[in-house]
């Protein structure tokens, strides 16, 4: 070593730190990580990028096949579809709107949930096993099924398919905020910082909450690949966003007409479905292994 | 790739034991035909949707007259032959004997099809004081539409197999609706059964007929299922079974007629044509269509009842495009509601331009606010008339755009579809009609005329005296020429006051595997299986 | 022990009385008339609205409601399909019956490849075959499940022709639902070729419950590798190893049986997935199940359906997660609470 050093001075990573570390190392983690990125971009930039309006018809383009099939032009990249729209811009906005709602769907339902569940956690008093269970019982009530319910109560649409999604995925943040709630104040420190006189705001705050944040991230990523799932599928069967919306399922519902004609109407979107949820589940993966490395090292 | 990927599903299919055996002659003895949506009713008196008229009128009831498929001549059927009077107002029929009523598990009759039969069917529409006229609604709107209960004076028993009919004014068209899918003859005795039983409605809903097909069993959304009536008076060489497969997807229609679930199919989509074409297991039949797909304005709702705005709202689309882009050019323009193959049709017609600049001054000078929106229902089947009407419905929002109106479009289940529009809920809707016989005054009555109102197939809710004296004047003459020129009146009347926008005349498709023998495309209605069947 | 089976019979009651309330709450939520909503009669006048709106116990309050409510769903009396006009108790039993037995197929390949190739890909954790299993569970993990029904349907269907696409049996076989299980109710009718119906309902089945099946197994082999990897880490086998047995011991005497505990539980979570999954699939190949039923009742509006398919379903799923918990209870006393580990 060239440098003398008096003390040694060890590099300590943040825990975070240790964690991206751990994910980066994985090839297969860090890729998903990348295609991830780009369904991001495309939903954040999309009317940057999007080559033409999703919903601009054009009467003289209909069907035009995708510009690697010998019949297809370059103008569009993706093809048309019936009414003649540009599939690749219709499935850049359908990107942002199913991975947006997503988005959104997931962030709600973890607020609310990790609210219930703090305060079912921390207040000792509800010690009640019929609660635990009842909810239980209730999380098992198919997304599909509160799906139709909602549907029916406030008709169809993409904001109500994603009220039915986030109370469907209420539970599962309330369950595990719960238990992990419930765990750690069992622990000494969170003992210690009481014996300081710190109220249960604080200790939430300044204890559990950070201890949380990752059992958040993993459950969030599981969460978020349910919420784009289940979007696509209710705009599939036309419960959730309504035409003319460029939302991924029901773009490739509309395909479904044109399926012998025009394949790639059917194709595209549910590939492009595929591997945003496959990068999602691959980014999940790696998170929930690297954590598990830096705890176990 | 393939090759691996059959190999493992070989494997699988060894292993399950669960290869595909079609050739078995199981599967041949029935004919499944792939339908798309639920009838209404079983019986084609009560509703005047192809739906209903496909499932019963041809398979389970037999007419006393049918148009020839070939040449559209009105050819006997349960009666041998017919006699008109000098004064063109009484008709004589003489029917057919030893025809036998379907014996099924709910009812086996005692005496064959004669006079009392014929009468009970025509009365049941005809008179409000049948026993069974309020049964299942008390509405016959085909009947109602044209109005022929009120022409209709006497219907009498001459003898068991002889019945005369008295008309209060001349219809040339009274034999043409005698032939329509609608025209069914139902069995007086099931009747009188049911009566006694207490369950009258049952006619309606467990099916008896004369027809090549005995009816077994419905279950909505999903099968009804028939069987051979082997005492069929026409010794026809029809399938041992006909299913009807319910599936409103047009698409997995296609799909299950290339895997052999279905031998025929309802309603190939426009896009789907080549496919079939291409095919070689495949059969493709098509005849132009005596129908038409249409653009309605309820004319009882402000403004749509100011023929002004109807006017620029026609001007503001543009019907090429809906065209090219709806019927894939299976279809030709219209210009009035008579297509190309109507004797009547008038190739000088007036015809609606695409003008917006027009459009959107007429509709200034109407008063219509620049923010105006209103509603378009566009019907959730197919028809040949109009094989998707979201797609037209957003195509025409687009246009509606371009002069200043937000449109939305609606659309629900059939059922709810057109009960919805029958209480006239909507602005504008896109549906259309297919004829149910050759006769002009199956166009421009049923669509139109004030009495069409109640009946519900006024779309438009559109009533003009004018236009019905008009059309009462054209029947009443057998002058071919001089009907002509007052159905040239009426295209003229009906071009200023716009009730609705005829858009396309759609060819008629059936596809069918090549298994299939006997399969003919009817231009008339609904579609025919008797003489159906599959070869082994 | 008893105790244990008194809870869970009480929980069982009280989460069926809840799931009651939500449905008899639907027909006040639902647009359109309480009445019609709670009985799918549309009254002919005004005479027989009163009479069925005391029959009903409109009159008074939510709770004597809710009563009436309970005793007609007790009696059998759900109300009538404001679509098709049938019973709905009817409906359901015909429509039920089909998913489950959808479904029962679709877990069952999952268990029978998904538990295996777990075990295996756990054993052999970390090397190239478990990084392929696990890539290839993870890939069939994200199919949006109609999409991959629909690419099916396009490979073995339209391209190589080996299974149909519709149904659970060809409609010219005439045979009458008595149990509402197909391949018994073919087994019970006697006017048919049973060998010959036997096999077009296999080849029926075969493309649904791959659809199905497919993302529940991967799921389960996920969950599997999981489970044996947590257990080959724990110091008994570390003890057993240095007693020195081999490896295929260790496996068969303390990794199947340890590994098989958690996956129980995860399991039930399967099953809420595995019965939405079939709900969709339902509708693509239409089969003639719940979810088939449910999508056409709210495409046509049909509320009564609704609430009550809302409450058969709901209750179906529960009744299975509870069932399965209670069985995991059983077998797995050292567990004092339901715990839900991670895939």
């Amino acid at each position: 070593m060239a440098q003398f050093s008096l003390y040694e001075e060890e590099f300590h990573p943040s825990p975070w730190q240790r964690t991206w570390a751990a994910f980066r190392s994985s090839h297969i983690a860090f890729i998903g990580l990348v295609i991830l990125a780009f369904f991001v971009m495309f939903s954040l930039f999309a009317p940057l990028l999007a080559p033409y309006s999703p919903l601009e018809q054009n009467i003289d383009g209909l069907l035009i096949a995708p510009s690697w099939q010998s019949s297809g032009s370059i103008v569009h990249l993706f093809g048309t579809d019936a009414l003649g729209r540009d599939v690749f811009s219709r499935i850049i906005y359908g990107c942002r709107i199913t991975l947006g709602s997503g988005l959104i769907t997931v962030v709600l339902a973890l607020f609310i949930g990790v609210s219930i569940g703090t305060i079912a956690g921390m207040l000792s008093g509800v010690r009640s096993s019929i609660v635990n269970h009842l909810l239980d019982a209730l999380m098992a009530i198919p997304t599909l099924l509160i799906a139709i319910i909602i549907v029916a109560i406030l008709g169809a649409g993409l904001v109500n398919s994603m009220w039915a999604i986030t109370l469907a995925l209420i539970p599962q943040f309330v369950h595990h905020t719960r238990s992990f709630v419930r765990n750690e104040m069992k622990k000494q420190y969170i003992l210690a910082s009481r014996l300081d006189g710190a109220s249960p705001w604080q200790i939430f705050t300044h204890s559990i909450l950070p201890n949380m944040s990752e059992m958040l991230v993993v459950q969030g990523s599981l969460a978020l690949s349910i919420a784009v799932i289940d979007i696509s599928a209710l705009g599939f069967l036309n419960l959730g966003a309504q035409a003319p919306l460029p939302e991924l399922g029901a773009i490739l519902a509309d395909g479904l007409d044109v399926a012998y004609m025009a394949p790639w109407n059917v194709a595209l979107p549910g590939i492009t479905i595929f591997l945003m949820v496959l990068s999602i589940n691959i980014v999940g993966d790696g998170l929930r292994s690297a954590l598990r490395k830096r705890v176990t090292h | 790739m393939r090759g691996k990927l059959s190999a493992i599903c070989l494997g699988l299919l060894l292993i399950s034991g669960c290869g595909r055996n079609v050739e078995h002659t199981f599967y041949t003895s029935g004919v499944i035909y792939c339908s798309e949506s639920n009838p209404i009713t079983f019986n084609p008196q009560l509703d005047t949707s192809t739906t209903t008229a496909d499932a019963t009128s041809h398979q389970i009831y037999d007419k006393l007259l049918v148009f020839d498929p070939d040449t559209g001549q009105i050819t006997p059927s349960l009666a041998s032959s017919w006699l008109i009077s000098e004064d063109g107002l009484t008709y004589t029929f003489q029917l057919r004997k030893n025809v036998k009523f379907h014996t099924t598990p709910y009812f086996s009759p005692s005496r064959n099809f004669n006079a009392d039969d014929v009468i009970f069917s025509i009365n049941r529409w005809r008179l409000a004081s049948h026993p069974y006229h309020e049964v299942s609604g008390g509405q016959y709107p085909y009947f109602d539409s044209i109005g022929l209960a009120d022409n209709i004076e006497t219907v009498e028993r001459i003898n068991g197999y002889r019945i005369e009919i008295t008309l209060k004014r001349r219809d040339s068209s009274f034999l043409a609706n005698l032939a329509t899918d609608f025209s069914v003859i139902l069995s007086a005795e099931y009747g009188d059964n049911l009566l006694v039983k207490g369950v009258p409605h049952q006619i309606d809903i467990k099916p008896i007929g004369t027809g090549p097909y005995i009816f077994q069993d419905y279950r909505k959304d999903r099968f009804i299922r028939y069987e051979r009536n082997e005492e069929h008076w026409k010794q026809l060489n029809s399938a041992q079974a006909l299913v009807f497969d319910i599936t409103p997807r047009s698409s997995l229609r296609l799909a299950k007629l290339i895997t052999q679930e279905c031998d025929a199919t309802a309603f190939p989509a426009q896009t789907e044509l080549d496919v079939i074409r291409t095919n070689d297991e495949l059969t493709l039949a098509e005849k132009p269509g005596l129908n038409i797909g249409f653009w309605a304005f309820n004319t009882e709702k402000a403004p749509f009842n100011n023929p002004d705005v109807r006017r620029a709202l026609a001007a503001a689309i543009d019907k090429n495009t809906l065209l090219e882009a709806v019927y894939f050019d299976s279809a030709t323009r219209a210009k009035t509601l008579l297509p190309t193959a109507s004797w009547a049709y008038q190739n000088d017609a007036d015809d609606t331009a695409y003008n917006p600049v027009l459009a959107r001054r007429l509709l200034s000078d109407a008063g219509v606010p620049p923010d105006f929106s209103m509603t378009i229902w566009a019907m959730p089947v197919k028809r040949a008339y109009n094989p998707n009407a979201t797609k037209m419905a957003e195509l025409i929002q687009r246009y509606l755009q371009d002069v200043g109106i937000d449109a939305e479009i609606v659309t629900y289940d059939w059922l709810t579809f057109r009960k919805r529009l029958q209480d006239g809920e909507h602005d504008s809707v896109l549906i259309g009609w297919s004829a149910d016989n050759g006769d002009p005054d199956n166009f421009y009555r049923p669509l139109l005329s004030c009495g069409a109102i109640p009946s519900g197939t006024n779309r438009a809710m559109w009533c003009n005296q004018d236009y019905d004296r008009l059309l009462d004047e054209a029947i009443e003459t057998n002058d071919i020429d001089e009907r002509r020129a007052i159905y040239q009146q009426v295209n003229r009347l009906l071009f200023e006051q716009q009730p609705l926008v005829p858009i396309a005349h759609a060819y008629r498709y059936q596809a069918y595997r090549n298994e299939l023998n006997g399969m003919s495309i009817n231009p008339f209605g609904g579609v025919k299986f008797g003489g159906v069947s599959k070869t082994e | 022990m008893i105790q244990v089976l008194l809870r869970y019979v009480v929980l069982f009651t009280i989460t069926l009385v809840v799931l009651c309330a939500m449905s008899f709450s639907l027909a006040y939520l639902f647009p359109g008339d309480v009445l019609e909503n709670l009985t799918g009669i549309s009254p002919q006048n005004e005479f027989q609205r009163a009479a069925i709106a005391r029959q009903l116990g409109l009159e008074q309050n939510y709770f004597v409601q809710f009563y009436y409510y309970l005793e007609r769903l007790l009696a059998g009396d759900w109300g009538y399909s404001s679509a098709s006009g049938l019973p709905l108790l009817e409906e359901v039993s015909v429509a039920l019956p089909a998913t489950i037995e959808l479904s029962t197929y679709a877990m069952f390949m999952a268990i029978v490849v998904g538990i295996p190739l777990g075990y295996y890909a756990g054993v052999k954790c970390y090397s190239t075959t478990d990084y392929t299993l696990n890539s290839l569970s993870i890939t069939t993990y994200s199919f949006p499940v109609f999409w991959f029904a629909l690419v099916l349907i396009l490979v073995f269907s339209l391209q190589l022709d080996v299974a149909p696409i519709s149904g659970r049996l060809s409609l010219l076989f005439d045979v009458e639902s008595v149990t509402g299980f197909i391949m018994i109710d073919i087994l019970l009718a006697d006017n048919i070729d049973h060998g010959l119906a036997i096999r077009d309902a296999l080849s029926h089945l075969f493309l649904p419950t791959v659809a199905i099946g497919a993302i529940t197994t991967a799921a389960m082999v996920r969950i599997t590798r999981r489970s044996v990897i947590d257990v080959m880490q724990r110091p008994y086998i570390a003890a057993a190893r240095s007693r020195g047995l081999s490896s295929w011991q260790i496996f068969f005497r303390h990794v199947i049986r340890n590994a098989l505990l958690p996956i129980l539980p995860l399991m039930a979570i399967q099953i809420t997935t595995l019965i939405t999954n079939a709900m969709i699939v339902e509708t693509l190949f239409s089969w003639p199940g719940i979810g088939n039923w449910l999508l056409q009742a709210i495409y046509q509006q049909d509320y009564p359906a609704l609430r009550v398919g809302m409450l058969a379903v709901s209750a179906l799923v529960v009744t299975l997660t509870i069932i399965v918990d209670l069985f995991n209870r059983l077998i797995d006393p050292s567990r004092d609470r339901f715990e839900r580990g991670t895939i």
